[in-house]
């Protein structure tokens, strides 16, 4: 017993090595277990829409929702918002006016015309912003 | 002084030790030849592994751990920052992160944030946590690949050896001669397990690591937030005010890694690894003849009334150093217990200090080729 012991220690330093020359091929395995994927109310979620035109592009992501065992009813949408853009936009059921160029971005409720709170931020294709739902 | 019991008593011999660390240095630290492509870093490369080299030669010679140990740990953490925050002011301007880092997801993982991932990644199968999962820097597969393939080989030796903060808390306790508190409880230790509980629970919860979020001291001395509202300002105010209080000042008056040994909810999950690795710190008890010596020196509040060490040991190695007899010793699990106790801490030497240098050495490298570069 003592000697399978002492064999494994010395080859520690070995596996200790290893964990560091061999990580391109361990993350390529870690990445591929089922959890490794940023949550959605982080990362803002998958893309499922986007809008194209001639100097801009908007993607759409789904709506995401906070909670570990059942989702919270409030959450939000994001979207990344690439060169200027002034017109309507379809969101959670909502229509919001929006208004993006190199300067400022604005939303605001269509019916009311009352601007929107969001958290938004300036990325170096253009904006990112998460809409409350 | 040498320690006899476990110094190699000849130059040759420590020389002789010491040179498969020297190989694994210049081989983990090359990063394929990338660091010799100018004379600074080539300077900076030679400078790095002669003084990781020169720490584990003294460690052989003079018998001594813990001394060494402390300096290359104490430096590497110090560098670190120095190479961190710099690589940060050079990439994004300054050493905070904004509302875009965190919504493009490209905060650095740090090995801490693991605690707060696991409910999350068993519940709902996702990482709660804004950065990469594959790219980019300290990325969070390799990260945690690091964190447990580490902590399977060195259990709670990663917080004595690996963890590039840990190096702050065992400076700052080193700084005075004796300690101005002389008795702490070594119950506090437990306030750590349950940090680890709480930390675990609240973050799971609220799908954000609350404890990077609000109570990180080390994010003093890497990144932390920009002071843009209230509540930027206020986790700013919360962090300094711990990394005062629990890296500098009570680590000061006790001697103790007060941070490492009651907060940090990493150092509690670390310490269940103990039960797996095959290195261990061991009383024997036919040598021991109770003087508590063990128990004062320990800087984790790892060894009970009995001498013995716990469950939450980082194998510094200082209670080895301190012992008067011996009884204190490195020991590999399934021998018995007193027999080679200079290979068995050999056998822990190389794997401890290997990590030191591959997970720390490379910011170390960086600080220094800076530092040249300024000089040169």
């Amino acid at each position: 017993m003592k000697y399978i012991s002492y064999t494994f220690a010395s080859l520690m330093t070995l596996a200790m090595m290893l964990i560091f020359i061999n990580m391109g091929c361990w993350m390529q395995m870690a990445s591929a277990l089922p959890f490794m994927k940023v949550d959605p109310w982080i990362s803002g979620g998958e893309v499922t829409d986007s809008i194209v035109g001639d100097n801009y592009s908007i993607r759409i992501h789904e709506a995401v929702y906070q909670g570990l065992f059942v989702e919270d009813r409030n959450g939000y949408i994001q979207l990344d918002v690439n060169g200027c853009y002034e017109g309507e936009i379809e969101l959670g059921g909502s229509s919001y006016l929006l208004i993006a160029d190199e300067e400022q971005l604005v939303l605001s409720d269509s019916g009311s015309g009352a601007a929107v709170d969001v958290k938004k931020c300036r990325t170096s294709g253009g904006w990112v912003v998460r809409v409350g739902i | 002084m040498k320690n006899k019991l476990y110094s190699t008593g000849s130059i040759w011999k420590s020389i002789l030790l010491t040179l498969p660390m020297l190989f694994i240095s210049m081989l983990m630290l090359s990063r394929g030849g990338a660091v010799l492509t100018s004379q600074t870093e080539s300077l900076a490369y030679l400078i790095t592994i002669m003084f990781y080299c020169s720490m584990f030669f003294m460690m052989l010679y003079k018998g001594a751990t813990d001394k060494w140990r402390a300096i290359a740990f104490i430096v590497s953490a110090v560098l670190f920052s120095v190479s961190f925050m710099h690589n940060l002011v050079d990439l994004r301007g300054s050493v905070t992160y904004s509302d875009e880092e965190t919504m493009m997801c490209e905060i650095p993982f740090c090995h801490i944030v693991t605690t707060m991932v696991l409910i999350p990644a068993a519940i709902k199968q996702t990482i709660i946590f804004p950065g990469s999962i594959m790219s980019g820097f300290a990325s969070i597969s390799s990260m945690l690949i690091i964190v447990f393939g580490s902590s399977v080989i060195l259990g709670r030796g990663f917080c004595s050896w690996g963890c590039f903060y840990g190096g702050w808390d065992d400076g700052f306790s080193r700084t005075a001669r004796k300690p101005f508190i002389k008795a702490v409880n070594s119950a506090y230790r437990w306030f750590a397990f349950a940090m680890l509980i709480v930390m675990a629970l609240w973050s799971a919860a609220t799908i954000m690591p609350q404890y990077c979020n609000w109570l990180c001291p080390f994010k003093l001395v890497t990144e932390r937030d920009a002071i843009v509202d209230i509540e930027s300002l206020m986790k700013n105010i919360v962090m300094f005010s711990l990394f005062v209080a629990l890296v500098v000042v009570l680590p000061v008056l006790t001697k103790k890694r007060i941070q490492c040994a009651t907060f940090c909810p990493m150092g509690a999950f670390e310490s269940l690894f103990n039960k797996v690795s095959l290195f261990q710190v061991k009383n024997n008890e036919s040598k021991c003849i109770g003087c508590g010596k063990c128990q004062k020196a320990c800087p984790l509040l790892a060894i009970g009334k009995d001498n013995k060490p716990l469950i939450n040991c980082a194998k510094c190695g200082k209670c080895v150093d301190e012992c008067p007899t011996g009884a204190m010793q490195f020991h590999i699990k399934g021998t018995p217990v007193g027999s080679k106790i200079t290979t068995a801490r050999l056998l822990f030497l190389y794997p401890a200090y290997t990590l030191m240098v591959t997970l720390i050495g490379g910011s170390v490298l960086e600080a220094i080729r800076l530092g040249l570069s300024l000089i040169m």
